[in-house]
């Protein structure tokens, strides 16, 4: 790696890779505030109804893609494909419950100055922690 | 150099093509750590039927399938009063919209047919409301006088689709109904589905019989009956309402349980005034002694993997629970909280031992972890006892005796369920007073 920056350092590649690298996205927890991501994550936990037995399911974590028009209307909450879906017999419960959350707490409360960002994100529902025994 | 050139070629290639492919930023993620734990509405309408017998079991499904929901406290099923769609439509397709506008997330649609050779198909389908998509669903057929069972298997479906934990709603529960006075109580074995109807006794009450125990096959009960004042444990075929005595033992006889795979049962034997546990091989009669100890050991009970057996011992001094090896070995203390603990029962999801606690006067009915860590007290009472577990490991019965009167004379003996969060407590309705209750398995 080192070598390779250095032959391009070389070529006067320097430039371009340095510039490549400054315009790569950043972590998205940096782009957004915390306040607006967690002004979405109560929005949803009131309408979340924990399954049962999902609550002891370990680690699980299911993720649902979701799609909000500007005005945070939810137009798609699909589940992302995970292996464990196969494995896990509570992981379709807790998918759905997930559906159900994010399609009761539509419309939800996107910033209208970022809505590029939030047009498009992802929901990952973790039951472990998420309501007593 | 030209090699040199080429790679870097490459690479700025590779580095330029990384840029283009990317988003303009990373897909926002968001985790959501927290829930609620409310009752989920559900509407459960009648499921449509032609002629009058059809039409009659379809209500009586759609209430029965209510109330076993309702009862686990996990689903709130909506009043009919304020339903929009009608059964009949509801056939053709459901209107969604009308559903959300009652607040139900989930639907339940179902039709009864006569199958013209004296049975009936029952078909049910699961909607979820919200989502506007189908979720399960099944056509079974039957005899109608099954239409009980029936309802049980559809909620059962229901629950398991829900929470993803297999439901309890077609199961038994056995258990010793009591009547008389205190002095000269009368008990008789009994078994009943597990919301009460269905009741039968299965012994005269000429006979003392206690701890009633279901076999893995949901077909055989072990149980404790004084044959001339000695206590014998007895096999009852439920098919064939045979009995028979497990062994001739010069001692008395206690506790018995059957292993998981419904080939050896677990007793204790009092012999020379002295209380250990056995095992008995179904198939060769062989008893085995598994503990050896001069305190008394009893109320054993198989890990569901039938690897291990959890009892109760007062070898330290005070009734505790110990865990053993299924053949004897490393008895190892588990329960060190403060008073005494008593009838341990593994849960069916290996991950819980149940109990009953005595502690300052008061019962309890608790669990714990197989190791002794994380006990939670559930239910309380004057007197608590005798917890079984439901299959799925998330409900508990029990019974609880209560004075009927404010000086303590007199007494009330009923059964009662409880689930895990220690807040959803029902009573079970038995024709009369009952005790020690035992939960069958799913029944096949």
């Amino acid at each position: 790696m080192i070598a390779g920056a250095r032959c391009l350092r070389s070529l006067g590649l320097t430039a371009i890779l340095a510039a490549g690298v400054g315009s790569l996205p950043q972590a998205s927890a940096s782009d957004v505030l915390r306040t607006e991501r967690e002004a979405i994550m109560d929005r949803i936990l009131r309408f979340w109804d924990v399954p049962a037995g999902a609550r002891t399911a370990g680690t699980l974590v299911v993720m649902i893609k979701v799609s909000v028009l500007p005005d945070g209307t939810v137009t798609a909450a699909e589940i992302a494909f995970d292996p464990e879906m196969m494995l896990n017999p509570y992981y379709l419960a807790t998918a759905d419950s997930a559906r159900r959350a994010v399609r009761a707490a539509s419309p939800l409360p996107i910033p209208a100055d970022k809505y590029d960002q939030f047009k498009d994100f992802q929901l990952a529902f973790k039951p472990q922690f998420a309501a007593g025994r | 150099m030209s090699r040199i050139r080429s790679f870097v070629a490459v690479v700025a290639i590779f580095v330029l093509g990384l840029m283009t492919l990317m988003p303009a930023h990373a897909e926002v993620r968001i985790d959501i750590t927290h829930g609620q734990m409310k009752p989920m509405p559900i509407a459960i309408p009648d499921f449509a039927g032609g002629s009058g017998q059809e039409a009659q079991i379809g209500k009586d499904i759609s209430r029965v399938v209510s109330a076993d929901l309702e009862r686990s406290g996990l689903f709130k099923p909506i009043d009919p009063k304020a339903f929009i769609q009608s059964v009949a439509s509801l056939q053709v397709q459901p209107r969604f919209p009308d559903w959300k506008a009652i607040n139900a997330e989930a639907l339940v649609q179902g039709k009864v047919e006569a199958t013209g050779d004296g049975r009936v198909r029952v078909e049910f389908r699961l909607w979820d409301v919200l989502n506007e998509a189908y979720m399960t669903g099944w056509t079974l057929s039957a005899s109608p006088q099954d239409w009980r069972r029936l309802s049980h298997k559809v909620a059962d479906a229901i629950y398991k689709r829900i929470t993803g934990e297999d439901g309890y709603f077609d199961t038994q529960i056995v258990y010793i109904a009591e009547s008389g006075p205190k002095n000269d109580r009368k008990k008789r074995l009994s078994i009943m589905d597990q919301d009460g109807e269905g009741h039968r006794f299965l012994t005269d009450g000429s006979e003392l019989v206690l701890t009633p125990r279901f076999s893995p096959s949901t077909r055989e009960i072990t149980y404790l009956s004084y044959f001339k004042g000695v206590p014998r444990v007895y096999i009852f075929n439920l098919d064939t309402g045979r009995r028979e005595a497990l062994g001739n033992f010069p001692g008395m006889t206690f506790a018995p349980r059957f292993s998981p795979d419904g080939n050896k049962v677990v007793f204790s034997l009092a012999e020379n005034g002295n209380t250990d546990i056995y095992e008995m091989n179904l198939l060769t009669r062989q008893k085995t002694q598994l503990t050896n100890h001069p305190a008394i050991d009893t109320a054993p009970c198989y890990s569901p993997d039938g690897q291990q057996i959890v009892f109760e011992s007062d070898r330290s001094g005070g009734q505790q629970l110990y865990v053993m090896g299924a053949g004897g070995s490393n008895p190892t203390r588990i329960s060190f909280g403060d008073g005494r603990y008593a009838t341990p029962v593994w849960s069916p999801r290996s991950d819980l031992i149940a109990f009953t606690k005595q502690k300052g006067g008061q019962f309890f009915i608790g669990v714990m972890r197989p190791d002794g860590s994380g006990e939670r007290l559930l239910a309380e009472g004057f007197l608590v006892e005798g917890p079984t577990w439901a299959p799925n490991g998330r409900v508990l019965a029990f019974w609880r005796e209560t004075p009927s009167d404010e000086r303590g004379r007199g007494q009330s003996v009923r059964l009662y369920t409880i689930d895990l969060t220690g807040y959803n407590e029902r009573v079970l309705l038995t024709p009369i007073d009952g005790s020690d209750p035992a939960w069958s398995p799913l029944i096949p």
